[in-house]
């Protein structure tokens, strides 16, 4: 079987007046269908780069050096604007970072969704249903997830509505296609930690209900363990480590995954100092040769400065491109 | 909303009653007798006296200040000494000509300045941006009274296309009044010869007026515009799959348009400004062809009157932009 | 430790490497000026002009022609070698008047932008930065100047003082400051609020030395963008101001009273008030591109990528 999102050796660079960013270095991920993935990393990663490619709305100057990103037998990357319109919203859709950004402050949440919903039909060539099946849609859509007072949301604007009511508006938008795949950027990065527990249980109960396929980018490992059956580690425009979420969350093998892990604060076990990873992270127009990673790791050795490592399969689904991996 | 209204209207009278101070200030700060610039330079000192007494300029300053703003109020704006007719009858002929000048140059301005700030923001560094680029920076940049003659050379002298000036011939009758704008007075009673005519002496001094405002409007459109393609709502809307061309003209333009019209509302007391020169150039009968020609014969009345006037009527039109800007952002209407 | 301390302290860096971030800046403002062409367009005509205005006596054919000199012979000559710009109903040399006219110009645009970015600059910063009461006052009677179109309230003003090109540039100052004082209000208002001035203000600086050592200095790029686009606005409004014959009075030469003059011979004598307008217009757009270029590279935000 064929996965559903097929991403094959993607690299990606942006020309700036300094010089070329080398943003993304030749990514391997493959996800099935009905799968979840979590992509974490620091923020300059690379992460959401990758997850706006997908979409086909990443960096407007940006040059695909190699590679390709295959989503349902097609390559994303060769689309024309018109064939995209195919295919955004209605089988790749997505949700993210700050809702408030995100929605046109000028339009009602109603016009909004209207919108979204008459674009998708007209995009699949069917002729669009009367005005009232369409917000009877819209309707639907709100209570999908779970806001009550549809009526009142509908007729509102952005600001009179809370980050968290915002955030379920998007999310019903990315829905509204019924797509194959959603991308989750950062879905809860900009809202209050309550919110956060109230949007990734809505988010949960979503992707079982409708066996939706998932990428989640998140710098917050917790929220990717909440939701991500599998997880890709990002370094600098690499993917160090993939795996399933279980085998990289308790036993990882790749130094950075270990320190980003020994970064987060554990209230469950014994009060331990937290390790902060030494170094920053580096100037993508002149990484680091060899392993990017290796400026900043304990391990590093000679090898490490000069060759890039492969990557290799280290346990049932779980992948490490390290020469000194940890057993 | 109303009570928002209400706020801006008070703010307009505010406004006109410290304009018509900043008159006062003007008409006495000035270096030299406040009754021999009222009477004018040929005025013998007799008739300075005169002046002196029935505008009570013997009076002291704060009781004149008084007479001042109470004759303003009941509509008094003093007499011309050209003309001996009141200043307000003779602004009231010559308003409407302005008007009419200035609110063709305004659709002209706004119906080519959007589209084409929106489609070089669309196409952004390419020819066409590159050209309405150059376009947009010279229009600010030419002197409307230089731009006038040149258009009146090429299209009325040499090519004989439209007439040299003026805003009917003398042989046609305006038609009977009805909003005193010919144009649409014209079409009103059906004259079309009329409107015709109307319509060819407008053009020239409309295309000089609207250059610039033309200009501006298209360069705040066009940087809006750009600003808000790449914002992040735009980027969502375009992954939920809306049209490039819906976003375009919907989503991205009514968030553009903001700034816009607030150039628009800016622009507008700009023309009427320069219709002290385009009215000069065009022979047009409006009150910027009246405030000159009673500025060069010393004849201070109508100049005050005309800076009232054309004041009033752009404080009228900040406060509608005001007004339309809280209609499009409801940001702001329930502030 | 020590030893690290030890080897960072044995390097001295180098003007290089001291001041890296202020060389890779300023390399980027070249690069992005020298890129564009219009930026460069604008810096080019503002340097012609300056060179005009500097040397005007020295370059012009006919330095007799400018003082008011009569040549009946000459009259009303179209364009040609001899006057490549023609000659005017007095026949002197057009191209002469014209340079000469240049540093009229400069004169008239340096006046009326630093009397009002003199006025305008303090005031704004101070209604921007004390609040309350003075910013109340001082906005309040900006606004009541900014009611009335800059070019109506200067025709009244020099109807008032009388005509002249002194008067005319005293109209157009007291008309200029307001602008100013709107542009610097809004922005030291937001500077106000930055960390770094906070930090000052906690520190116990004294408001002058904040207003001097903070506040100025972030104001600078759109006062130095509004002076250059203003060079170009005010000399545009004072040949406005000449034209309708308010302004320089003949034989003086300024561009806009030689527009007016020259409307009188038109439209057989088109030579007369064509050059003088393109000086006009030349200049205007020079500064105007300059400005609009300063901006592109100083004001991140309007730079498009």
């Amino acid at each position: 079987m064929t996965a559903l999102l097929n991403i094959d050796n993607y690299r990606l660079d942006i020309p700036t007046f300094d010089g070329v960013l080398k943003v993304l270095d030749g990514i391997d991920i493959a996800l099935e269908q009905g799968d979840t993935l979590g992509i974490v990393g620091e923020s300059g990663c690379g992460k959401t780069v990758l997850a706006r490619s997908i979409m086909g709305i990443g960096p407007r100057n940006a040059r695909r050096v190699s590679g390709h990103i295959v989503f349902d037998s097609t390559a994303l990357d060769e689309l024309s604007e018109a064939d995209w319109r195919r295919v955004r919203g209605v089988k790749i859709s997505m949700i993210f970072q700050d809702p408030m950004t995100y929605l046109n402050p000028l339009l009602t949440i109603g016009r909004q969704l209207f919108d979204v919903i008459t674009a998708h039909y007209r995009a699949q060539g069917k002729p669009a249903p009367a005005k009232t099946d369409r917000l009877a849609r819209c309707v639907r859509l709100l209570e999908q997830v779970q806001i009550a007072d549809t009526q009142r949301v509908l007729k509102s604007y952005p600001h009179q509505l809370s980050g968290g009511m915002r955030q379920r508006i998007l999310i019903a938008m990315a829905l509204a296609g019924e797509p194959k795949l959603l991308i989750a950027d950062e879905p809860t990065t900009a809202l209050d930690v309550t919110i956060q527990a109230e949007i990734l249980k809505l988010l949960r109960g979503l992707v079982d209900r409708l066996g939706l396929t998932v990428v989640m980018i998140s710098h917050d490992v917790g929220a990717i363990a909440a939701l991500s059956r599998r997880v890709a580690v990002m370094y600098a425009g690499t993917v160090v480590e993939q795996g399933t979420a279980k085998s990289i969350l308790t036993r990882p093998r790749h130094p950075y995954t270990r320190g980003l892990l020994a970064a987060l604060p554990d209230i469950e076990g014994d009060a331990q100092p937290l390790e902060a990873i030494p170094g920053t992270i580096p100037n993508l127009i002149n990484p680091p040769s060899g392993c990017r990673f290796h400026p900043r790791c304990p391990r590093a050795t000679a090898i490490c400065r000069q060759e890039k490592p492969e990557t290799r399969s280290v346990g049932a689904d779980h992948v490490v491109a390290c020469h000194h991996a940890f057993d | 909303m109303l009570t928002f209204t209400f706020r801006k209207v008070a703010v307009l009278v505010g406004t006109m009653l410290g304009l018509a101070a900043l008159t006062f200030l003007i008409t006495n700060v000035a270096p030299g007798d406040p009754a021999r610039l009222v009477a004018g330079p040929d005025a013998t000192n007799d008739m300075v006296e005169t002046i002196r007494q029935e505008y009570g300029l013997d009076r002291p300053l704060y009781a004149q200040f008084a007479i001042y703003m109470g004759d303003l109020l009941t509509g008094d704006l003093g007499r011309s000494i050209v003309s001996t007719r009141p200043v307000i009858d003779e602004l009231a002929r010559y308003v409407p000509a302005t008007l009419e000048l200035v609110l063709v140059a305004m659709v002209l301005g706004i119906l080519v300045g959007v589209p084409f700030g929106m489609l070089s923001a669309v196409y952004k560094d390419k020819f066409l941006d590159q050209v309405t680029r150059i376009f947009s920076i010279s229009g600010v940049a030419l002197p409307a009274f230089w731009f006038g003659i040149l258009l009146q050379l090429f299209f009325a002298v040499r090519l004989e296309w439209l007439p040299v000036s003026g805003r009917l011939p003398l042989t046609e009758l305006p038609p009977e009044p009805i909003t005193h704008l010919l144009l649409v007075d014209s079409l009103l009673r059906g004259q079309f010869d009329t409107f015709r005519a109307a319509l060819s002496h407008v053009i020239l001094p409309a295309i000089v007026l609207s250059f610039p405002c033309l200009a501006s409007i298209l360069r705040v459109n066009r940087a809006e515009m750009i600003e808000v393609l790449q914002s992040d709502h735009i980027v969502a809307a375009r992954a939920h799959g809306i049209s490039s061309s819906r976003i375009v003209m919907i989503y991205a333009l009514k968030n553009a348009l903001l700034p816009t019209l607030a150039m628009i509302g800016l622009r507008f007391g700009w023309m009427l400004g320069s219709t002290v020169l385009v009215e000069t150039v065009f022979d047009w009968p409006g009150i910027g062809l009246y405030a000159v020609s009673s500025a060069l014969a010393s004849d201070f009345k109508p100049v005050v009157g005309v800076t009232l006037v054309i004041g009033f009527f752009f404080m009228i039109t900040n406060t509608l932009v005001d007004l339309a800007y809280a209609w499009i952002d409801p940001r702001l209407r329930s502030a | 430790m020590s030893a690290e301390l030890q080897s960072t302290a044995v390097h001295v860096p180098t003007f290089r490497e001291r001041h890296a971030s202020t060389i890779r800046q300023w390399r980027l403002y070249v690069h992005l000026f020298t890129g564009s062409f219009s930026s460069m367009l604008g810096l080019a005509l503002v340097l012609l002009f300056l060179i005009l205005a500097a040397f005007g006596p020295m370059l012009a054919p006919y330095p007799e022609d400018t003082m008011g000199a009569v040549k009946l012979g000459q009259r009303l000559l179209a364009p040609s070698l001899a006057h490549p710009f023609g000659t005017d109903e007095m026949g002197a040399d057009i191209l002469s008047r014209v340079i000469v006219g240049a540093r009229t110009s400069l004169w008239i645009g340096l006046v009326i932008t630093g009397i009002g970015a003199g006025i305008g600059v303090p005031l704004g910063i101070i209604a921007g930065y004390k609040g309350g009461f003075v910013r109340a006052a001082i906005m309040r009677v900006t606004e009541l100047f900014l009611a009335v179109p800059g070019l109506a309230l200067a025709l009244a003003i020099v109807a008032a003082l009388g005509p002249g090109i002194t008067n005319c540039v005293i109209a157009l100052a007291i008309v200029w400051w307001p602008g100013y004082v709107r542009l610097v209000e809004a922005k030291t208002l937001s500077i106000k609020e930055e960390l770094h001035v906070e930090a000052a203000r906690a520190l116990g600086a004294k408001t002058p030395w904040i207003l001097r050592k903070h506040i100025l200095p972030n104001c600078m790029t759109p006062i130095v963008v509004k002076a250059s686009m203003d060079m170009g606005m005010a000399i545009l409004s004072a040949a406005s101001l000449g034209f309708i014959g308010l302004g320089a009075k003949p034989p003086h030469p300024e561009w806009g009273a030689m527009i007016s003059v020259a409307r009188t011979y038109m439209p057989d004598w088109w030579w007369y008030s064509a050059f003088p307008g393109l000086a006009i217009f030349l200049t205007v757009l020079g500064f105007n591109l300059l400005g609009d270029g300063l901006r592109d590279i100083l004001d991140p935000r309007s730079r498009g990528r």
